[in-house]
């Protein structure tokens, strides 16, 4: 019992940092663009200081992008249909003392003279391609949900541990659900 | 059985898997591994290993403590070799936790040199003043081309590349300015990889690359935005092969318009080498610059895990040892246990060849060596109990304080008590409850208690109205305490014995004196008849009556000495003719009759009963029986004015179904005390004519029937006499 309750408080201390609101997402606009159902989103990131040294100690700031097509299904329980993962990170380049925003599945690097304009191209993420059209006709979905979040676990192993119950290195914005 | 085997597995398994999960945490730490996304769940999962084991813990010292206050067998040495083990495992770990934790906080903060720190950032900045240079040198460059491309004239309108941004996109060529050719002519002319000839919104007017199949590498849209506000752009751009490139951008008019020509520069293959080297190595640097205190951290993290589990993992293998070597050691005890409460056929498990197997076989070979020597002792104490129980003789033992430790069935008898109430008392307490017997115990005490090894003695007891000759023989059994078994005695009931050698004796007397007295009775008689028939007619008249007073005298004596000398030849020996079957209701009925004629003021009364059986007997020699009893009853009736005689006849039947029972009960005086005790003995009478035989002769008659008779006065007046007769016995068997 005793193991449960601290299993519980473990996982209720760990939910109340992650529902912490570091990022927010400010606008989302789903479309159809020839073939594809696309969105485009912008966040607002709160990189604070903590990361902010991190960043400028030539640590690797992985960030990803969930979002899920879902329908109601069974007693107002929401089904999953499609879920497209869009991950990014944010680095310094040292010998330009540049900033990089690199787009993990098209591989493109895109270098900034200064961090503010780094995030603003990290907040900004156009065209997300989400799924076929066609796929849209059997699957019917209803809402997309979208979520923004700094990946821990993509941080180097020694800062796992001190980061995992920081405040500052919890940015999620949960579930943002929009209806289509 | 099924749960041990899980339990046993079940802790190999979290053995494995703390291990495991140690080895996976440590190589996570060690460096780039695939094992970053699982790091929380190898904490969790040796969070919860840990946890368990500490459970295990837990319970073993709850047990531990169960069995220490119970102070059960192997406990304390569990507890010893649970205190050895902490102790032999905690100062070394700690030891070396302590150095270890020491060790690597100094190995971590010895990668930081100041040196070494200045020397990269010394590095970097020439690495940058190299670039910067050739920056410097690929703007000029630039510049030139801009300014050869502001000389030509403007030919076509504009190409709307925005789509070249989608990745998707393509880009369809309708006509442009300046064109292709010119473009390509001066990027082969310089060193720039790609050139682009951009409007201020981005829109791509002519391009020119190295590799016709790339797409050109747009400005981000920040980049456009800051030409609008400056002249020129030039910055270093890792690409996105990892190639080092730099993009020049400046503002240039083309037809009076602004316009953006952009070009990159790749670095040759050895400026791009070193530059990514001095980048990475740079960029590793102040990477664990970073991490320093949170590596202190997840390594003090690890080490402390690590050193938890080996005292966890001590302990518990400490419980494990202790239980495996306890284990022969618990069973050994509750065996010797079991043994002692008289469980021969406890053996205990001998496995291996180790000391504690060797002991084990001993156990069970001396375990089966004592069931034997016990079985064979408990068969001789059977065999000695049986003898006992048989014997007729009683046997007591006693201890050196003369308590009773064991009493056969023939003393108990003897001295009617209860077997199971006189084991463990002392011989002197027997007798409280029964006066009659304080004599011959104290007699006995008296013995024992003097030095003598063996002594004889007879005492006469007197048990429920019997009187008893008991021949009393005690021994020392040994002197030294190795045996409880201090003394026995052997109590011998004598009273038949002493009884039928007076018998015996009577009856030898009585037959002498019948010989030698009936003998001449009748030539005495036959004379004095003989002499007053001769001389009755010559004697005169006086002298006649005397003759005849005289010699009838002599007849009348000698008549009286030939019955008793017949009483005493019937009491001396008598011939029994072959014994038949006897209706004893037709006995006694004739009998009564033939007293009620001749008394008849007396009532005598048979009260008969039909279902009593035969038996077998000589019918006048119980004729003689009932006569003498019945006489007896009415010469006491008529002493004592008495009118009923009452006789009966009755089957035992269920109570003792081989038995009849006789019984006359008269109104007569009754008998004394002092002569019931001895009255079927001859010469014992309350009359006083009697000659003590009659009752002597019906005993003698009874017994030759192998019956019994009682004799005893009546609750209310008279006595009462019940002679108990065999059913269907011969005569002369044994009961």
């Amino acid at each position: 019992m005793k193991i449960i309750a601290l299993t519980v408080s473990f996982f209720s201390l760990y939910m109340s940092q992650s529902l912490a609101e570091k990022v927010q997402i400010l606008d989302l606009k789903i479309f159809y663009d020839a073939q594809f159902l696309v969105v485009s989103t912008k966040a607002n990131l709160d990189l604070n200081e903590s990361i902010v040294e991190a960043l400028d100690s030539n640590i690797l700031i992985p960030f990803r992008i969930d979002v899920k097509l879902t329908r109601n299904g069974f007693f107002g329980f929401r089904r999953k249909t499609q879920l497209k993962r869009f991950n990014f990170t944010l680095a310094k380049y040292a010998l330009g003392d540049q900033y990089v925003v690199t787009d993990q599945q098209s591989r493109t690097t895109i270098s900034f003279s200064t961090l503010e304009k780094a995030k603003q191209h990290l907040e900004n993420r156009q065209r997300l391609v989400i799924t076929e059209k066609k796929s849209l006709v059997i699957q019917k979905p209803t809402e997309v949900a979208i979520r923004w979040r700094l990946m821990r676990s993509g941080l180097p192993i020694p800062m796992l541990l001190p980061t995992l119950f920081s405040s500052q290195w919890n940015l999620d914005t949960g579930w943002n659900i929009y209806r289509i | 059985m099924k749960k041990k085997f899980k339990e046993k597995y079940g802790i190999y398994f979290l053995l494995f898997t703390a291990t495991s999960s140690l080895i996976f945490l440590n190589v996570a730490l060690d460096g780039p591994s695939n094992l970053g996304p699982y790091y929380y769940l190898i904490i969790i999962v040796n969070s919860i290993c840990l946890c368990a084991l500490c459970y295990l813990i837990f319970i073993d010292l709850l047990k531990l403590k169960r069995q220490l206050h119970k102070r059960e067998a192997g406990a304390k040495l569990t507890l010893r070799m649970l205190i050895m083990f902490v102790v032999f495992a905690v100062l070394p770990v700690s030891i070396l936790y302590s150095f270890s934790l020491h060790s690597i906080n100094r190995s971590i903060d010895s990668w930081f040199d100041i040196e070494i720190s200045t020397a990269l950032q010394n590095s970097l900045e020439l690495g940058r003043e190299s670039l910067g240079m050739l920056m410097r040198n690929y703007r000029r460059e630039t510049e030139t081309l801009a300014a050869d491309l502001t000389k030509r004239k403007t030919e076509r309108l504009p190409l709307d590349l925005t789509s070249l941004r989608d990745p998707n996109g393509f880009v369809v060529s309708r006509y442009q300015f300046p064109s292709t050719g010119l473009i390509d002519r001066l990027r082969k002319r310089s060193k720039a990889e790609e050139i682009l000839v951009l409007t201020m919104e981005g829109q791509v007017v002519s391009a020119s690359s190295e590799n016709a199949s790339l797409l050109p590498q747009l400005p981000t849209e920040t980049l456009l935005l800051q030409l609008n506000d400056q002249r020129s752009f030039i910055g270093l751009e890792p690409g996105n092969d990892g190639q080092l490139s730099v993009r020049v951008a400046l503002n240039i008019y083309l037809d009076q318009k602004k316009h953006i020509l952009q070009a990159i520069y790749p670095f040759s293959p050895r400026i791009d080498n070193l530059a990514d080297n001095v980048e990475s190595g740079f960029a590793k640097y102040n990477e664990l610059k970073f991490l320093r205190d949170k590596l202190k951290i997840s390594f003090t993290i690890t080490l402390t895990l690590v050193l938890l589990f080996s005292i966890a993992a001590s302990i518990w293998a400490a419980f494990f040892c202790a239980r495996f070597l306890t284990l022969p050691i618990s069973e050994l005890s509750h065996a010797t246990s079991a043994i002692a409460d008289g469980n021969y056929d406890t053996s205990v498990t001998a496995k291996g060849d180790d000391d504690l197997a060797s002991l084990a076989r001993s156990f069970n070979y001396m375990t089966k060596k004592i069931a034997l020597s016990t079985k064979e002792i408990e068969n001789q104490r059977n065999y000695l109990d049986a003898v006992m129980k048989q014997l007729s003789s009683g046997v007591i033992t006693l201890s050196d304080k003369l308590e009773i430790l064991t009493i056969n069935r023939a003393a108990v008898a003897l001295f009617q008590i209860e077997e199971d109430a006189a084991i463990g008392r002392k011989i002197s307490s027997l007798s409280e409850n029964n006066s009659n017997l304080s004599s011959f115990f104290q007699c006995t005490i008296n013995l024992l208690s003097s030095d003598k090894k063996t002594w004889e003695t007879n005492v006469c007891l007197n048990i429920s109205d019997n009187k008893k000759e008991i021949m009393c023989k005690g021994s020392v059994l040994s002197e030294d305490n190795s045996t409880r078994i201090n003394h026995i005695i052997v109590l011998e009931d004598i009273t038949a014995i002493i009884q039928g050698q007076r018998d015996a004796a009577w009856a030898e007397m009585a037959k002498r004196l019948a010989h030698e007295i009936k003998n001449p009775l009748t030539p005495i008689k036959l004379s004095a008849e003989r002499l007053l028939f001769k001389l009755s007619d010559k004697l005169k008249k006086s002298d006649r009556e005397k003759l005849s007073n005289l010699s009838g005298t002599i007849i009348e004596q000698v008549e009286t000495m030939t019955e008793m000398v017949d009483e005493f030849s019937g009491y001396a020996g008598r011939n029994f003719n072959q014994p038949s079957p006897l209706d004893i209701n037709r006995i006694l009925t004739s009998t009564a009759q033939l007293f009620q004629e001749a008394e008849p003021s007396l009532e005598i009364t048979f009260k008969k009963t039909d279902e009593i059986p035969q038996i077998l007997g000589d019918a006048n020699s119980l004729r003689r029986l009932f006569n003498n009893l019945i006489k007896n009853s009415i010469e006491a009736s008529m002493l004592n004015s008495g009118t009923k005689i009452l006789i009966s006849a009755k089957y035992l039947g269920t109570v003792r179904p081989e038995e009849i029972e006789i019984s006359i009960l008269d109104e007569g005086i009754g008998i004394a005390d002092q002569v019931l005790q001895n009255i079927f003995e001859p010469y014992v009478t309350s009359k006083a004519r009697g000659r003590g035989l009659g009752l002597a002769i019906v005993k003698k008659i009874v017994e030759e029937h192998n019956g019994s008779i009682r004799l005893e006065n009546a609750q209310k007046k008279g006595a009462l006499a019940t002679v108990t007769l065999p059913v269907q016995r011969p005569i002369g068997s044994s009961h």
